[in-house]
């Protein structure tokens, strides 16, 4: 017992010293004298002193004066905490329930194909990631949080996608199309993709729905979910349960080899999903239990004889409290924990022809945030974090790095940002520093200007990323170093009509040293810093939205940015990167029926992409194919209060031309084009209620 | 490492030009801030909130939805919801309470006395006008021509001070009584 609370305080000792040694280095990193700050400090917290009393103080006169003493009032601009979209730092989608319903989306895959720039390829062992404006993120270069739990697993910071994260229960996503690692950390170099579930006041009562997808050669989804959730004067609670099995594809998979297999019945995905939020005063518990299984059989580039079932298990808990110091100052401490066994293949028996791999990865974490209001207009974040990762093989392997089951690591970060809004413009400043126990450093700064005037905006951003070598990256290469992005970003907005809106988008993105995979024809594979990599390009997005429709186009496109590295590149046009098209559209539109029929279409083109589908058998090259153009229309019909109220029932069909969809391989690491859905006919069944309902 | 870097750090010594011209760099920065700063300033959210909360004073509804509270209803997400909280905390209008909830529906709107549609709603205000005549429910809302539209108040900003629309008309076809006082204060549509 002794000896365990003596750990505890060591451990606790430990990350205080290494908090404040990260701050101390930090400042040093920046030639800025300790006194300075100290000067700094205690300078703003006079000010911040002396204005509190007086501003309470005169709002509370403000309270108690007739409608005509307010007419006389100026109003000052808008607290930073308030900025709209148009005015926030970042190029930034949201997408909210509504949208998600309209899509009739079946899982994330669905609403983020609609997102400008977003676009999707396939890794290995049957699993599909995320590509950024022609970058291929998969591999710790996009951020997804769901209800702020880093959902990249820790050996290899991967987010997989297809029939994977329920998009039933979320209230809201908002996407930073670029770079968030000043605020976010690792993994947010070029996107970062924020699921916010519904909050217990957003649900008071709940919900159940059934859904069931079908293409003509079998099952392509069925998928259950339940929602709960009530807010109480100091307590609210929300849980979600989701169940889902579906297929893959449906179609043939050949590899480069030219030996194909039918994945009707060997691409079989499950997932089980269960997200708990409690809330008792100021604080505040989420934990979510993530499965993810699928059966693959298409490996890294031979077929296997048969498939083989694979799982992610993951865990996440996480506690908080917002502490408000006063009008100014908030603080919140936060506790996470994470454990993940993903890429998991354990059966022995099997082992000779697919690899035994079960390693469990554990990540506790705990920061202290702080967010002080100087005025109205003059917002400071700042905080420092503390990671531990441990990774322990549980299949019988060693790390090659430490020669154990067990290899650890240590991030210690701080990060400020600040918001100032003027009447000229507002502007932005942040910057994080991470420092890792087996590796270089990382400093990562951003600035931002953004002007919103009358109907038009404008943003000027400039932003430093960094992604953090992770578990296998290190134990695979020891030497391994962080890579390093650079973005500049610039958009210009115009307000038509309350209903009309239009932005326009130009992005460079440089990765200095990018971490990249390889698995070459010797069956070598690993990880390695290249020279650099990147993308220019732009974004169009026009929406429209009444009270009786909407519509939306969007347009992407990009071009590789400098010399292209050997991994992405397509042979015959050096004005492309592998997998991904360079242009990209986007079209969405849903008419109102009736009060309870609503009528949704979206159509994805995709321009031409380049994959690897062979190798030349005399000399050994790839054979890189040009794949045709890709359109992907989907129609959702819904009908609100079906025989009674909270019933709602609708029919999609995806996929509705039957275009052969693929997910490319955007790296040359010798996998086939994975086939993606034929055309599915789905029908989904819900019930809400409301338990205020009368 | 880390160590000899703090070492380092701490025995660098203390540089005192350095410190001179970062203080007068910190001066300017908080002089800035400071002159942002009006005397006769409030901002945005806190009076419109103050609006909100005075409309109560001046409208008469036909029917108590609830005896105990007036309801104000928030069609999405609003700075102004906090304000309003504030603004109404521990007050009474006619001795009814004032409770501020989400309505994010039809259904939910219907229960309220005042429903505001904050700006970046403004797309589905036609829809909702239409649904909620006759409920007995002033639409408050905030974006330029919505009065003309439709609303029974619309909050418009002018010269940096704040101002309301009012449409009569759009008042009856709701059913509701206003005051002479909030009338002269309008600007009338």
């Amino acid at each position: 017992m002794l000896l365990k609370l003596f750990t505890k305080t060591v451990t606790v000792l430990r990350f205080y010293v290494k908090t404040v040694a990260s701050y101390i280095h930090f400042l040093s990193m920046m030639k800025i004298n300790f006194k300075f700050f100290f000067f700094l400090f205690i300078l703003f917290s006079f000010r911040g002193y002396s204005q509190d009393t007086p501003t309470v103080s005169r709002d509370e006169n403000y309270y108690d004066m007739s409608l005509e003493e307010l007419m006389n009032i100026k109003i000052s601009v808008a607290s930073v905490k308030e900025l709209t979209p148009r005015e926030s730092p970042g190029i930034v989608t949201l997408i909210t329930a509504d949208d998600i319903k309209n899509f009739g989306a079946r899982d994330l895959t669905d609403v983020l194909r609609m997102v400008p720039g977003f676009d999707f390829g396939t890794d290995v062992e049957g699993i599909v990631g995320i590509g950024v404006r022609g970058n291929w993120a998969h591999e710790g270069k996009i951020l997804l949080l769901i209800d702020g739990q880093q959902m990249n697993e820790n050996l290899y910071s991967t987010i997989q996608l297809g029939n994977h994260y329920p998009v039933e229960n979320i209230q809201r996503i908002e996407i930073i199309r670029g770079p968030g690692s000043a605020v976010y950390g690792d993994c947010a170099e070029y996107a970062v993709i924020n699921i916010i579930t519904k909050k217990a006041k957003d649900i008071q009562g709940g919900g159940i729905s059934a859904f069931y997808g079908q293409t003509n050669k079998g099952l392509a989804h069925r998928k259950t979910n339940i929602f709960l959730g009530e807010e109480q004067k100091d307590f609210s609670y929300t849980f979600s349960g989701y169940l889902s099995e579906s297929n893959r594809s449906t179609e043939i998979y050949t590899d480069v080899y030219g030996n194909s297999y039918d994945m009707s019945d060997q691409s079989q995905i499950k997932t089980a999903n269960i997200n708990l939020g409690l809330n008792i005063k100021d604080y505040q518990f989420r934990g979510i239990i993530d499965n993810y299984t699928l059966n693959t059989r298409d490996a890294y580039q031979q077929i296997l004889s048969k498939a083989y079932t694979m799982s992610f298990d993951s865990y996440f808990f996480e506690l908080k409290k917002d502490y408000r110091i006063n009008s100014k100052l908030s603080l919140t401490p936060k506790f996470n924990y994470k454990s993940q066994t993903p890429w998991a293949f354990d059966n022995a028996s099997e082992q000779d022809e697919f690899e035994r791999y079960k390693v469990n990865s554990q990540q506790y974490s705990g920061s202290l945030t702080a967010s002080y209001d100087f005025n109205p207009r003059l917002n400071l974040i700042t905080g420092t974090e503390y990671i531990h990762n441990i990774a322990i093989q549980k299949a019988g392997s060693v790390f090659y790095t430490t020669s154990t089951d067990r290899l650890g690591y240590e991030n210690a970060s701080v990060f400020a940002q600040t918001l100032f809004k003027t009447r000229v413009a507002t502007f932005a400043a942040g910057a994080r520093y991470n420092y890792n126990s087996r590796y270089d450093a990382s400093f990562v700064p951003r600035f931002g200007i953004t002007k919103a005037l009358n109907k038009f905006h404008f943003k000027l951003l400039f932003s430093k990323a960094f992604r953090a070598p992770n578990t296998e990256n290190i134990d695979l290469n020891p030497l391994i170093k962080p890579e390093n992005t650079r973005v500049f970003e610039a958009e210009t907005g115009y307000e038509i009509s309350p209903s009309m809106f239009i932005t326009v988008n130009a992005f460079d993105i440089v990765t200095k040293d990018p971490i990249i995979y390889y698995y070459d024809a010797l069956y070598n594979d690993g990880y390695t810093n290249l020279e650099r990599t990147g993308t220019r390009g732009s974004e169009v997005e026009y929406k429209y939205k009444s009270s009786g429709g909407y519509a939306g186009v969007n347009y992407s496109f990009y071009v590789p940015s400098g010399t292209v590295l050997r991994n992405y590149a397509v042979p015959v046009n050096p004005d492309a990167l592998l997998g991904f098209a360079t242009h990209k559209i986007n079209l969405t539109s849903g008419i109102k029926i009736s009060n309870h029929i609503k009528l949704n279409a979206s159509v994805s083109f995709s321009g031409p992409r380049y994959g690897i589908v062979g190798l030349d058998e005399i000399t050994g090259d790839t054979i890189v194919n040009k794949f045709k153009p890709v359109v992907i229309a989907n129609l959702n019909i819904s009908y609100d209060d079906l025989f009674f109220k909270g019933m709602s029932a609708s029919f999609g069909v995806y996929n509705l031309f039957d275009s052969e969809e693929f997910y490319i391989q955007p790296y040359n690491s010798l996998h086939a084009p994975l086939p993606g859905y034929a055309r599915e006919f789905a029908l989904k069944i819900s019930y809400n209620l409301h338990f205020n309902q009368p | 490492m880390i160590n000899k870097k703090i070492e380092n750090i701490l025995s660098h010594g203390f540089r005192r030009s350095k410190l001179l011209f970062k203080a007068a760099v910190c001066f300017a920065v908080l002089f800035l801030c400071g002159s942002f700063q009006g005397n006769n300033e409030i901002s945005e959210p806190t009076i419109k909130a103050l609006f909100i909360y005075n409309f109560t004073k001046y409208v008469e509804w036909p029917v108590e939805k609830d005896p105990a509270h007036i309801i104000i209803g928030f069609y999405g997400p609003s700075a102004i919801i906090d304000e309003l909280k504030k603004v109404c905390a521990n007050k009474k209008v006619k001795d009814r309470e004032v409770e501020i909830r989400q309505a994010n529906d039809v259904n939910e709107a219907e229960k309220c006395d005042i429903f505001f549609i904050p700006q970046d709603e403004s797309a589905d205000f036609s829809y909702l006008n239409e649904q909620l005549q006759g409920k007995g429910v002033l639409i408050v809302t905030e974006e330029d021509g919505l009065g003309q539209k439709g609303a029974a108040i619309n909050i418009i900003e002018k010269d940096d001070k704040i101002r309301f629309e009012l449409n009569e008309a759009s008042i009856k076809h709701a059913g509701l009584k206003i005051s002479s006082q909030l009338l002269a204060l309008a600007i009338k549509l």
